[in-house]
């Protein structure tokens, strides 16, 4: 490898804390998700530079699973803001606490 | 001769499963006569047995009959055995013929009543209990039967159940009982443990030999088994519960209280008389229990106003005597005055329920006086019974006295003087009941209330009260005493053995009985035709008599000693233990599991970020964690 | 050279835009970003080997997932819109200290461990071929159960985005009021069933003479 595995992993940490900050520090469920996918991204760099450092393709399979994943857990995610918009609820996490208790 | 005994046995109790399970399908009057045919036929199989036992030689007329195996453990088999012998034999005979009798006339007594069936069942329920016991081949069945028989008392004392006064005796009467009954069990626990079995065969031949004579544990096995008896049959110091126990209803006073329950102590030492003549301390000392309970119930009998409690000390006083029977080895004497005594008292006990049921239910004999003219054969009867309580020739139970001073010994001395003062209270009771009832004249109350437009009584309360007359002629007849009948003894002898007084012991006591007995009779009677003199008596001797009307305080002394205590306890259990440890251990339960519930959905904020946080807290947590561990 | 280069050049674009996705005030932006964010993962797929796999975030998650969201992000709206951001200063040091503590560990963990030189991998790797083949022979399982999850999420998708009608009239501009948890009712305690008993007391009952 040229350019060795450890910056790839270290890249994919970055990311990986960038996409937490916007999670606790954003209030509309869209970012949140947006940022969500970004944490999944990270992940998967993650998975696949040690696949090619490791030479197994087990870590790309992986990264395929996380990406059939993360899309249906997108389309859960949207489905819920669209039902929320529906019934006129505020698109603020903060205000969403129907779980208390 | 094996099915007989065994149909005696169980005709009771087939009488209460039927009753039970026909209940309100047939009429009272028919649950009535259901319950005395299986009685009468419970009697005539007990009859059959006996001749069949007299048919049989000296020596082959012990019987074990086995049912099965009742219960078994590594340490003790208890079969169901029966056991048919003369002394068994006599107090089936007893119990079946004049159970039947009470039973036939309560048919008479209790008509009417909302709840008839049930006593009927409750009758043959003591029936079967009674004949258990007395039919046991060993001690635990007897324990069985002992405590089935309590049973039947309590739910035939507080047969009307609605009053208080009812309940409150019968209550009494079970827990006065149930001592007894922890004194019996522990005796088999000895027996159990240093015999192996408690079969009355093995138990009475191996005892002695186990337990050394005089020996402390067979002085205490003795003494448990004399608890037992003495709360039975309500000697000293377990007495209270007799007199309470009159407010069932006449025909359970007469039957349990008179004829049969109360006597299954006497029964009981004679059976186990091995293990007595084992511990002769004990021995000596059911005789004193006896006197002192003979003296003391007669005393009290000669206070009392109530019909039927004067009948019930005297009960109390004539077991005394049996007692003092037993306790002197004359066994076959108890035995007698016991077969006797069942035959007069329920006779007396039923004659009084024939004058109560004409007065209304009035059992005070001062609201009672003259009725002699209004139930001539009921005054006839309780005469002939009056006569065989105070023990006039042929009525002699003064064979027991005389055979107490053959013994020679202190406690023979004791009984035989003391058995003779209890003949002079024994005249001056009985006479004076007779005398308030029957006799002088008719109170106001009696003027108004008696009824006897149907005659003296129905036929089914008449006859049966006839029977016992006849009966106690003939009992009298068995034992005619100065050594001419003894066929009685003879059939006990290898049972129940004897002691034979010599004649002119026996003589001179009955002579001193007899006039002792008569001379009371006659001073009361004397006493009582002139109210003058009666009033002048009560003057002099008013102070004297709160004593025995306050029952020499017997029981105050039990509440003050026993039951206070107890019931400060049960209470303090209440308030305590009861509300804050076993109420506050399931209440505290729910509340502490309510309150961590509430805490720990504190931490459900809703808010998606914090659980986020939680989330990711987590995650450095555990990474950190394993970077730890592989050694960086 | 190049690769470095195009390395060091993409890495650049990554950090920039997952900013922008993170700190965009308009979320039609900050999905903008994202695809920005995706394609430059690619370009390191790309540079890993991994062929397949950049082809299919491409066109899976560029092409589809983002299309999805561009969609929603379109039909909300302005509702779409952060409300108005005033983050306590107490979050925002919390947050960054979460995603710096990762980050941090992971710095570790690569720092103190000794990487030797990636290997020489065959041309083959990451082909369709040599994806497929692990895919479907080993992971055989974790494929079916993903495409059952896949499957789950577009019943659901379809579930929470069907109209129905609701207890108002349609159209009505009534909030949405969530219902509030009822609480349990104190239950009746033992205590309640003992006070009605009655108690024994000396003097409730004595034995009384004939």
């Amino acid at each position: 490898m040229k350019v060795g595995v450890e910056y790839f992993v270290g890249l994919s940490a970055v990311l990986f804390g960038i996409g937490l900050y916007g999670i606790f520090i954003r209030r509309s469920p869209m970012i949140i998700l947006l940022s969500v996918e970004l944490v999944l991204n990270a992940a998967n760099l993650a998975l696949i530079a040690f696949s090619r450092y490791r030479d197994d393709a087990s870590g790309q399979v992986f990264a395929l699973v996380v990406m059939a994943v993360a899309a249906s857990e997108v389309v859960v995610g949207l489905g819920l803001v669209v039902a929320m918009s529906r019934r006129r609820a505020e698109l603020d996490v903060d205000r969403l606490i129907n779980l208390r208790n | 001769m094996e099915t007989l005994s065994f149909i005696c046995l169980l005709m009771p109790l087939a009488a209460v499963a039927a009753l039970a399970l026909l209940h309100t399908r047939i009429s009272r009057e028919t649950a009535a006569w259901l319950g005395t045919g299986f009685a009468f036929a419970s009697f005539a199989a007990a009859l059959i047995v006996f001749v069949g036992l007299l048919g049989e030689g000296a020596g082959q007329r012990e019987h074990v009959y086995t049912l099965y195996t009742w219960a078994q453990s590594s340490t003790l088999t208890v079969p169901f055995d029966i056991l048919v012998d003369p002394l068994s034999a006599i107090e089936m005979l007893v119990v079946s013929g004049v159970g039947s009798l009470i039973v036939m006339y309560s048919v008479g007594y209790m008509h009417g009543d909302p709840k008839e069936r049930r006593f009927f069942a409750y009758m043959n329920l003591f029936l079967f209990s009674m004949l258990l016991l007395v039919m046991a081949a060993n001690f635990v069945l007897l324990l069985a039967g002992w405590g089935l028989v309590g049973l039947s008392s309590y739910l035939l004392i507080g047969f009307w159940h609605e009053q208080q006064a009812p309940v409150k005796a019968a209550k009494k009467a079970f827990v006065m009982n149930a001592v007894g009954d922890v004194g019996i069990a522990i005796a088999i626990f000895f027996m159990a443990r240093d015999i192996g079995t408690t079969n009355f065969h093995e138990v009475f031949q191996r005892g002695p030999e186990v337990w050394s004579k005089g020996g402390t544990t067979a002085n205490l096995v003795a003494f448990l088994l004399l608890v037992g008896a003495v709360a039975k049959s309500a000697q000293i110091p377990l007495h209270t519960w007799l007199p309470d126990a009159m407010e069932g209803p006449t025909p359970v006073s007469a039957l349990i209280h008179a004829a049969t329950m109360v006597t299954a102590g006497v029964y009981l030492i004679a059976r186990a008389h091995p293990l007595f003549e084992n511990a002769p301390d004990i021995q000596s000392l059911v005789a004193l229990l006896g006197v002192a309970t003979l003296l003391m119930a007669g005393v009290i009998a000669l206070v009392q106003t109530d019909i039927k409690r004067i009948i019930a000390y005297s009960t109390m006083s004539q077991i005394g005597y049996m007692f003092t029977a037993v306790g002197v080895s004359a066994y076959s004497a108890g035995m007698l005055h016991l077969l006797s005594h069942a035959f007069f008292k329920a006779l007396l006990f039923l004659g009084a329920g024939i004058v109560i049921h004409a007065l209304a239910n009035e059992q005070d004999v001062r609201r009672m006086g003259g009725l002699a003219s209004a139930l001539p054969w009921t005054t006839r009867l309780m005469w002939v019974g009056t006569i065989a309580l105070i023990g006039i020739w042929p009525f002699s139970k003064d064979v027991v006295l005389a055979s107490a001073y053959e013994a020679h010994s202190t406690t023979g001395w004791i009984v035989w003087v003391g058995g003779l003062l209890g003949a002079a209270l024994t005249g001056l009771y009985a006479t004076r009941l007779m005398r308030l009832v029957f006799y002088g004249e008719r109170s106001e109350f009696a003027r108004e209330h008696l009824h006897t437009d149907h005659g003296e009584a129905p036929w089914t309360m008449f006859w049966p009260v006839a029977v016992l007359g006849i009966g106690t002629v003939l009992a009298g007849l068995l034992w005619i005493g100065f050594g001419v009948n003894h066929a009685f003894a003879t059939f006990l002898e290898e049972v129940a053995p004897n002691v034979e007084p010599a004649v002119s012991v026996e003589f001179a006591t009955t002579v001193i009985a007899w006039a002792l007995g008569i001379g009371g009779a006659l001073l009361v009677w004397r006493l009582y035709e002139r109210p003058e003199r009666v009033a002048a008596v009560r003057r002099r001797f008013g102070s004297l008599t709160t004593l025995p009307e306050r029952k020499f305080y017997w029981d105050e002394a039990y509440d003050l000693v026993f039951y206070r205590p107890a019931a400060r306890v049960a209470c303090w259990f209440n308030a305590v233990l009861e509300r804050w440890v076993f109420g506050g251990s399931v209440t505290g339960t729910a509340w502490s599991v309510r309150g961590i519930g509430r805490w720990v959905s504190d931490a459900q904020t809703g808010v998606v970020r914090q659980y986020a946080t939680v989330f990711v807290i987590g995650a450095v947590a555990i990474g950190a964690y394993l970077l730890g561990r592989s050694s960086l | 050279m190049t690769y470095q280069i195009v390395f060091g050049a993409a890495s650049v674009l990554a950090v920039v835009s997952a900013l922008g996705v993170v700190l965009s005030g308009n979320p039609f932006r900050s999905a903008l970003w994202l695809i920005m964010n995706l394609a430059s993962l690619a370009t390191f797929y790309l540079l890993l080997d991994a062929a397949f796999l950049a082809a299919a975030q491409v066109i899976v998650y560029a092409g589809a997932v983002m299309i999805m969201f561009l969609f929603v992000i379109a039909y909300l709206g302005g509702s779409a819109d952060e409300p108005t951001r005033d983050t306590p200063p107490w979050q925002l040091a919390v947050s960054l200290l979460a995603g710096g503590a990762i980050v941090a560990e992971v710095i570790v963990a690569i720092a103190s461990h000794e990487f030797t030189g990636g290997p020489d991998v065959a041309g083959s790797f990451g082909s369709a071929q040599s994806v497929s083949v692990p895919l479907f022979g080993t992971y055989l399982l974790g494929f079916e159960v993903a495409s059952v999850v896949l499957l789950v999420a577009a019943v659901g998708g379809v579930v929470l985005g069907a109209r129905r009608p609701g207890p108002r009239a349609p159209g009505s501009t009534e909030p949405f009021v969530p219902r509030q948890p009822q609480l349990v009712p104190e239950a009746e305690l033992q205590t309640a069933v003992m006070e009605s008993q009655t108690l024994i007391t000396p003097e409730t009952a004595r034995s009384d003479g004939g």
